[in-house]
């Protein structure tokens, strides 16, 4: 993580010196010179929740320390990323100057280093009667993506509620705890307790559903495996579920019919 | 500066469910967020252009002398069905839709059109070739045997007064009347009267029956059964097995 300038080193540093002589002239106009020294010039930062990932890997990025109410944006490398604010609905800083949000990685990002920054404006009220921008970065090593496999891929709907799939995911890291997912085009939900991968980085799901749940009816279902709070995902797999056939049914017969009085409408 | 929202779309349904995982769901979500990114993925129930051959028609026929009725699987009993129904004919239903160990069928009760799920194993399904489409409107009756139209005959319906209710109902029991007014066959249906609760001793049930009113053939005279003549009632009453489906328009 590091403090970078919204345009160049030198235009920081001009930018500072500006500062300090505000605040050093405000303070001599009341009587100080030790005063200037005790006002300490904003340091923002950003923070992701895992500094590995992979690519669709979900983070959750803090910044902290930007002007309550500042307007703040982030980047991946040289394009805008979005998040999604965990409270509120804006990327806005809180009135701690603190932003909470989630992004999703480009499903195509290249594996290696990446750098996200946060833009925003610090607190006027401690530098400047007006607000300066300021920016902070942090880097993330984007890593490959877990391998997964899913059978049977196509099934009919009572073999799905019995049996259900299992999927297999490779490439975690050893140990690390995985959390599963299912999702139809509409809805999605745990697909299961977590668990952890073994020493390949090998973890196992059998997924049966709940009969009368979202998931226990024909069609496409999409299951996913995440480490690192979603920052690192397998990836995706589908399998479908299909009608059950009931060409095996025998056909029916002409009724018998009962000898006895009618009651019907007429 | 390009934008990377379009990469994020890809990630369709399954971003969804990455956030749910990451246990951070947006408590709301600008216009770019994941919600809006479902409608990249392809849709499994996507209508298709062309209207697809009708599946054929299953019957439910219980196996024991009683028939339990769920709300929904594996829940609530909402009612215990006799077999043989109080008639004497075979507890026959249509099937809905299944769902694993369950079918969900079409009940004969009111109001038109009720539903229940009952356990598969329950019953002997059958699978239907023939179905019924009656139209109040030409006071006909055609008889389909896998979607294709075999015959139409004229028939009598329902008057002003008491119509013949419309909708998507089976045949329930086939009786061979000893009373009058019926011609030798009659079908129930899962139908009833909307304005009747009650006729001739019985619960406004709506027949499809016989007649010696040969008159009313092609007219809008019954209280609200389907006639047919004598001779088109046996050539179905031979034909047709219980829980055929009959629609009414």
């Amino acid at each position: 993580m590091s403090i970078d300038t919204p345009r160049t080193a030198t235009a920081w540093r001009r930018a500072a010196a500006i500062v300090s002589a505000g605040i050093l002239t405000t303070a001599l106009a009341v009587g100080g010179a030790s005063a200037a020294q005790a006002v300490p010039v904003p340091t923002p930062s950003l923070e992701s929740s895992s500094a590995v990932s992979t690519a669709a890997g979900v983070l959750t990025l803090t910044a902290k320390d930007f002007a309550p109410g500042s307007t703040l944006a982030f980047t991946l490398d040289d394009e805008t990323l979005t998040t999604y604010p965990i409270d509120g609905t804006a990327e806005v800083a809180n009135d701690k100057g603190v932003y909470e949000g989630s992004a999703f990685l480009p499903a195509d990002l290249a594996l290696g280093e990446h750098t996200i920054t946060v833009t925003g404006e610090v607190d006027p009220a401690v530098v400047l009667q007006r607000a300066l921008p300021a920016s902070a970065s942090t880097t993330i090593t984007v890593v490959a993506q877990p391998t997964s496999s899913v059978s049977p891929a196509t099934q009919s709907l009572s073999s799905y509620l019995k049996d259900g799939v299992t999927a297999t995911f490779s490439g975690f890291a050893p140990g690390a705890t995985v959390s599963f997912g299912i999702a139809t085009p509409g809805t999605g939900d745990q697909a299961g307790p977590d668990a952890v991968a073994d020493a390949t980085g090998t973890v196992t799901l059998r997924f049966v559903p709940e009969a009368g749940t979202n998931y226990a009816n024909e069609g496409e279902y999409f299951l996913s495996a995440s480490s690192n709070g979603g920052a690192v995902r397998a990836a995706d797999l589908t399998f479908a579920v299909t009608a059950d056939s009931a060409a095996s049914a025998p056909v029916a017969g002409p009724a018998t019919p009962v000898k006895r009085a009618a009651t019907f409408t007429g | 500066m390009s934008t990377r929202t379009t990469a994020s779309i890809a990630l369709g349904a399954s971003a969804l469910i990455a956030l749910l995982l990451a246990g951070c769901t947006p408590a709301a979500t600008p216009d770019a967020a994941p919600s809006a990114t479902v409608e990249a993925q392809p849709s499994p129930t996507e209508t298709p252009t062309t209207p697809a051959p009708a599946a054929p028609a299953t019957s439910a026929t219980a196996t024991g002398a009683t028939l339990e009725v769920f709300a929904e699987p594996g829940g609530a009993v909402t009612t215990t069905l006799t077999n043989p129904q109080e008639s004497g004919a075979p507890l026959t239903l249509l099937v809905a839709a299944t769902r694993g160990d369950w079918l969900q069928v079409h009940l004969a009760q009111r109001p038109n059109g009720s539903t229940g799920w009952v356990k598969a194993d329950a019953v002997q399904q059958h699978s239907l070739e023939y179905s019924l489409e009656a139209s109040t409107e030409t006071n006909t009756l055609t008889l389909l045997k896998n979607g294709q139209t075999v015959k139409t005959f004229s028939a009598a319906t329902g008057t002003g007064g008491t119509p013949t209710p419309h909708g998507a109902f089976f045949l329930t029991e086939l009786l061979e009347p000893t009373n009058e007014g019926y011609g030798p066959f009659a079908f129930g249906l899962s139908a009833f009267s909307d304005v009747l609760s009650s006729f001739g001793g019985g619960p406004g049930q709506i027949g499809l029956h016989g007649t010696d009113d040969v008159e009313s053939i092609g007219q809008s005279a019954s209280h609200g059964c389907i006639r047919l003549s004598n001779p088109d009632i046996t050539e179905l009453a031979n034909l047709l097995p219980l829980g055929t489906p009959i629609t009414i328009t």
